[in-house]
Order: structure tokens, then C-alpha cells, then sequence
């Protein structure tokens, strides 16, 4: 909508695309959650009075869905909003911001993470999540993790370093083979998320299981520097 | 600026109340009152404003038992009854560990902050975004007639900080902080820049004369070349060197360092103070009294942090050069880990330049000498990716431009970069004369930086955006 051009910029994922963008593959499940348990972002009411609710971002991976307040909600033609304005303080106007993010795990008895490793010939396993970039169109990402390991033939062969891994987000999601079950799923996140001018902080969490993609292009950080 | 009448009781009292309420062995008081009025636009169209006033009070308690100084605090903003807060700061220092930062409190000295201390806060309101809130329905009509939309943000902030301690310390300080962001687009989004400015008084800001920079940048992309990932020669306008610099500025930390969990850490636990970073003789520093740059010239610690202490509240700030002549010179030190370093204590300072003496190029000079390069205006969503070579990874944003035999050709499509701004330094070409500047991406933070234009070789261009 260009509200956010001068700051965090504005998103691939426009009005005309929802219900037909291909966001990730079959298996990409994402919803908006300000109900779940131990949410961060968990209330029972937004700032603008609208009751918390859950609903679907991605669907079998096509984009079905956006984060919504009031305004937006009306300004954009998608009827009400699904709770997710925002103030970190009385002295803040509330903004739109996101919910609980999360990828689903697979339903009924989904792999386990060793599962998923084992469906792997030679790749790394990439345990949490560090040094996050993306562009202001949320195209161009590069991760690091908190540890890596090497896999070989099935079998985690140990921990190796440098790494980072780097695609475009459809890309991305759409080259996920695999979510792990219900026992791969946590429910993590972060005190600070920040957003808008003047910058406002709120706390949101993020779900997710294991999951496994193939072809993603991984850096070796130390030739990234030109060591 | 004014100062107003205000609904808070007044800081002065707020300090004094508390130190006399103590029953700690010592004990620390910081008030903090901040004015803000800003507006923000989209769209062609103001889509917020506002002014504000609010209050953080800080407690800091210290008990002296077997072990040590342990220390408890407690904070909160707003109103409310700071003697409450003294009774929780107490109760945390009571089952506080031993402080390893314990130091003796800091005296009254030399910093010339005391006399004022009685004085009230100084205030802003909208009148302080000076010709900028006038002048944005013109400039709006402006953008109208010649197809583009304007974004931005404008904003002008006071903070009046009190300092008071059981040592005696009474201490005030007032920072006055604006800026002013433009980012022009048009062709949907294909063409974009952004421009900025970085000041204590907006009404030093001339909304016209950002303009026009705008629109010389936009006509600039009148023609789109794409160019694939690669290294590539670059020009870095002050911006965008304050960009990466603020990085290695906040990279200064001697205990990590000393840990071997830095860039510039060195074998057995040393660090690499005094060894060459560059072959040109940079200076980086941080200075309360730089002109342009004023800040608060003494040092006010809410919380300790391994290079920060809540014991050196009040220290006297005085110029620090980390990087003097090429070499590293000084890293971040409290005075606890200084004595057992046995080495100067030097805190950040909130400001930070980097100066190569003797230049005097402009960047339409540095571009002038480019054969074949990228000017890139500015940066966005920079985050460290490797600490121990401060590798840094983010995209170019709103102006990347082609130079070819020193002359601006075409726009080019953003890139992630991989690059390290210790290597910038050993890898630059040519500096320009260091002038105000504004990192995009840090200025929340840390508004006060001025550099010099870069010309730097091999700049790793990892991968393609196709953001615009």
C-alpha cells in the first residue's frame, strides 16, 4: 500500500496476488495467532478492542490471508479486522503489525527430525536462527544459525562453521519437501520486534517445526569475506 | 526549544527525594524527561503526527556485604512514586550477587554539567520540525505534477537527562536531536531514492534543497542497467559509510576482544590495539564536545553491560580515538575491567567520525575519478554475520548507480552485500572530506555521525535483489 516506503518498505505479496500467489509448496502451512498459549503476541483483545483470533496466512501454499486492523481492513476491502493492531505504549498510536507467526507441523503422526535428516544424501542441518536480512521487498534473504552440522548418507557427521544460507522466499518455501510432526514444533520468539517511525517495540513469537528443503544455495562466510 | 511547565514532579526534587529516602550503602538516581513532535507522510500524504512528553526514572541501589558492592536496580517510565522504585532497587541489590564491575562512585568534578541542575527540562512541540511541517503540502504538489510519491519522517526530540548520586554527583545535560528522511519513488516503485539529514535544529533544514537532490537522483534512473552479483569498485557517499562504520564503532568492546570473540581479538587473549587497519591514516573517534556533534559529556549507565558500569555514572567523556592514524587505538573499557586490564577505561560516546586528515574531495569528486564502478546512496537491514571478521550482510536501497569514466549512466538493480567495514578501511581507494551524515540504518540510535565519502575496490556484491 506504500505506508511503509520510507521505512520497512513494501511486500512482493500485493492485494491482486492473494488467493493465487504460490508462496511455498504444498506442504507450507502458515497462520496469524494471537490465541495461542505462551504467545508473546498473545492477548485477548488488540489495541483498537478487536477480540484476538487465529487465521490463515498460507494455505496448502497459496497466500490466502493478511495481518489486518481496522483501517487496512476497510481500506483494502477485506472486511473486518482479525486483531492485529498494535501500541507499545498509551503515548504510541496503534499500528498493524503481525500476529503469532507460524508454520504448521504436519497433521497426525508427521517425521520426526531424524526422519528428515535421514531422507537427506549430503546437506547440513541448521539449528536456530541468526543474523537475519531481508530486502524491503521481502525477497532476497540470507540467514545464519546457532550451530550447523554436516549431514552424510542420513546421519548427522558433525558440526562444522561459516555458514549462511541465502535465497529468494518463494524460492525458498516453495523448495520445502517436508515439515516435521507435532513433536518437531516449538513456539519461540523475541521481546524487541520493532516496527514504525517513531519506533515502537512489541514482543511476538513464531512456531515452527523441523522442515526439510533441498537445493538452497549455503555460503561458506569466511570466502564471503574474501578470507 | 522551550522550556514548559510540566505535569511530572520536577526531576531535580525526583532525584533529591530519592537519595534522601536511601538506606543502601550508595546509591544512584537518573531521571530522564523527553520531548518529541514528529510527522510522518505516504503517499503524497501526511499519514501521522504528534508530540509527546514522558519520563524514565532509574534507581540504583548498592550494598556492600562479604564478597563485594552488589547492586540492585529498578526503573520504570512514566509517573509514579520514585520512592517505590528506590524500595525495589534496594530489595534486588539484597539478594544480588557480588558486582564484578564494583567500583568507588564518581565524584564531582570537571564536566561543567552541575550548575544547571536545578533548571527544568527543555521542551519541543511541532514548531520544531521547523520549515519541514510547512512545506510538505507544497512539496507534496510537487511530486503530484511530476509523477512520483514522497515518503519520510521527520522528527525533532530534546532529552534532558539528571544525574545524582550518594558521591555528591548532581549533574544535567539537554540533547536536542532532529532528522529528516525522504525517499521519492516513481514508475510504481522502479525508481526510487532516498535523502536525509541529520541535525540538532531542524530549522537549519531546507526541505527544497532535499528535493532537489531527490529528483537529480531519480532522474538518474531514468535508464535501468542490470549487472549480475559480483566485486565491484564502489562509491560510498557519508551515508552509507556511517552505515557500516556505526558497526565497527559498536564492535569496540575490549572484553570481547579479550576473549577472543571480535574482530579485533588477537591470539593467547590479547587484542589487536595498535596494529594497522588501514594503509591510509584514518582517524575514528567519538568526542562530546565535536562540533555538530554535541552530546551529553558524561557518562550516564541505566544498566551494566560488559563494557558499560553502572559504578561510572557521571565519569567525565572526553575525545576518544579508537582508530587514530590507520592503527587500532583504544577499545571500550569500564573501569573495573580497565584496572584489571591495565589499560585507559573509554566508554561509547553517542556520537562517532571517521576522518581521514587532509582530504577534501567531495563525492561527485570521488565519482569523477570512478572508471567503472556502483554509487551506492544508501543501505538497509544490516546485521552482522561473522563476529570475528565483523563480517556484515544487508542491501543496497532506493539509489544504486552506474559510473562509468567518471560519470553517473544509469541505475542498477540492489544486491545483497557481504562485506566487512574493517576491510573497507584496508581496502579503500580514496577518501573524501568527512560532512555531516545520517546512517539509514542506525540513526534511531544513534543519530550523530559524520564521515568522509568512500572509494572502495572489490565490494562483494553477493547476490541480486530484485527489490526496488
Amino acid at each position: 500500500m506504500g505506508y511503509e516506503a520510507a521505512y520497512a518498505g513494501t511486500s512482493f505479496a500485493t492485494l491482486d496476488k492473494l488467493g493465487s500467489l504460490h508462496y511455498g509448496s504444498e506442504v507450507m502451512n502458515v497462520t496469524g495467532d494471537r490465541t495461542v498459549r505462551h504467545g508473546l503476541a498473545t492477548v485477548a483483545y488488540d489495541d483498537e478492542g478487536v477480540e484476538a483470533q487465529s487465521f490463515d496466512l498460507i494455505r496448502d501454499g497459496i497466500l490466502v490471508g493478511y495481518q489486518l486492523d481496522r483501517r487496512i481492513a476497510r481500506n483494502v476491502g477485506l472486511g473486518r479486522s482479525n486483531g492485529c493492531a498494535f501500541a507499545d505504549s498509551p503515548g504510541h498510536t496503534p499500528i498493524q503489525r503481525m500476529a503469532n507467526v507460524s508454520l504448521r507441523p504436519a497433521d497426525g503422526n508427521g517425521p520426526s527430525t531424524d526422519e528428515l535428516v535421514s531422507a537427506v544424501d549430503h546437506g547440513f542441518y541448521i539449528a536456530g536462527d541468526k543474523s537475519w536480512s531481508i530486502d524491503m521487498q521481502r525477497y532476497n534473504f540470507q540467514f545464519t544459525g546457532q550451530r550447523f552440522y554436516k549431514i552424510e548418507k542420513g546421519r548427522l557427521a558433525g558440526q562444522v562453521k561459516d555458514l549462511a544460507y541465502q535465497s529468494r522466499t518463494t524460492d525458498f518455501w516453495g523448495a520445502m519437501e517436508a515439515v516435521g510432526g507435532e513433536s518437531t514444533y516449538r513456539l519461540g520468539g523475541a521481546f524487541n520486534c520493532g516496527k514504525g517511525q517513531p519506533g515502537q517495540v512489541a514482543p511476538v513469537s513464531h512456531g515452527c517445526p523441523s522442515a526439510l528443503f533441498r537445493g538452497v544455495n549455503v555460503l561458506n562466510t569466511r570466502s564471503e569475506s574474501g578470507r | 526549544m522551550s522550556v514548559a511547565a510540566t505535569r511530572f514532579v520536577p526531576a531535580p526534587r525526583v532525584v533529591e527525594q530519592v537519595l534522601e529516602a536511601s538506606e543502601s550503602d550508595g546509591c544512584i538516581v537518573i531521571v530522564e524527561d523527553r520531548s518529541e513532535a514528529e510527522v510522518r507522510f505516504a503517499n503524497n500524504t501526511v499519514t501521522t503526527n504528534g508530540t509527546r512528553r514522558d519520563r524514565t526514572v532509574v534507581a540504583i541501589a548498592l550494598r556492600e556485604g562479604e564478597g563485594g558492592t552488589a547492586v540492585g536496580i529498578a526503573s520504570r517510565s512514566g509517573t509514579g512514586d520514585a520512592i517505590d522504585l528506590l524500595r525495589r532497587a534496594e530489595a534486588n541489590a539484597a539478594t544480588a550477587p557480588p558486582a564484578e564491575d564494583a567500583a568507588p562512585l564518581v565524584t564531582p568534578g570537571s564536566t561543567g554539567a552541575e550548575a544547571d541542575f536545578g533548571d527544568p527540562p527543555v521542551t519541543t512541540n511541532l514548531a520544531g520540525l521547523g520549515d519541514v511541517l510547512t512545506g510538505l503540502g507544497e512539496a507534496f504538489g510537487r511530486a503530484r505534477a511530476a509523477g512520483s510519491q514522497l515518503a519520510g519522517f521527520a522528527e525533532h526530540k530534546v532529552s534532558t537527562v539528571y544525574l545524582g548520586s550518594s558521591a555528591g554527583l548532581r549533574l544535567r545535560h539537554v540533547e536536542p536531536t532532529g532528522k529528516l528522511e525522504l525517499v521519492g519513488r516513481a514508475d510504481g516503485g522502479a525508481r526510487s531514492a532516498w535523502v536525509s539529514a541529520g541535525v540538532a535544529d531542524l530549522a537549519t533544514v531546507r526541505l527544497e534543497e532535499l528535493e532537489e537532490r531527490l529528483t537529480r537522483r531519480l532522474g538518474w534512473a531514468e535508464r535501468k542497467v542490470d549487472l549480475d552479483a559480483g566485486r565491484y569498485e564502489v562509491v560510498l557517499p557519508p551515508d552509507a559509510v556511517a552505515d557500516l562504520m556505526v558497526m565497527l564503532g559498536v564492535s569496540t568492546s575490549g572484553r570481547e576482544a579479550e576473549e577472543g570473540r571480535s574482530v579485533f581479538s588477537a591470539p593467547g587473549g590479547a587484542t589487536r590495539v595498535g596494529e594497522s587497519l588501514s594503509p591510509h591514516p584514518f582517524t575514528l573517534r567519538s568526542d562530546p564536545f565535536e562540533t555538530g556533534l554535541e552530546c551529553t559529556p558524561f557518562l550516564v549507565a541505566p544498566a551494566s553491560s560488559q563494557d558499560v558500569s553502572v559504578f561510572d555514572n557521571g565519569l567525565p567523556l572526553e575525545r576518544t580515538e579508537w582508530i587514530s592514524g590507520g592503527r587500532l587505538e583504544r577499545l571500550q573499557y569500564h573501569r573495573a575491567a580497565a584496572a584489571r586490564s591495565s589499560v585507559q577505561p573509554a566508554a561509547f560516546i553517542n556520537n562517532l567520525s571517521l576522518e581521514l586528515p587532509g582530504a577534501t574531495s567531495s563525492v561527485e569528486d570521488l565519482v569523477a575519478r570512478t572508471d567503472r564502478g556502483l554509487l551506492l546512496t544508501c543501505l538497509w537491514y544490516i546485521r552482522e554475520v561473522d563476529p570475528a571478521t565483523l563480517l556484515l550482510t544487508g542491501l543496497t536501497r532506493d539509489g544504486v548507480y552506474l559510473v562509468e569514466h567518471g560519470e553517473i549512466t544509469g541505475s542498477v538493480n540492489n544486491f545483497r552485500f557481504n562485506e566487512s567495514p574493517v576491510d573497507l578501511l584496508a581496502k579503500t581507494v580514496e577518501a573524501g572530506r568527512t560532512e555531516r551524515a545520517l546512517s539509514r540504518e542506525w540513526n534511531e540510535w544513534l543519530n550523530r555521525t559524520a564521515m568522509p565519502s568512500l572509494r572502495v575496490a572489490d565490494f562483494n556484491m553477493s547476490s541480486v535483489s530484485p527489490a526496488t
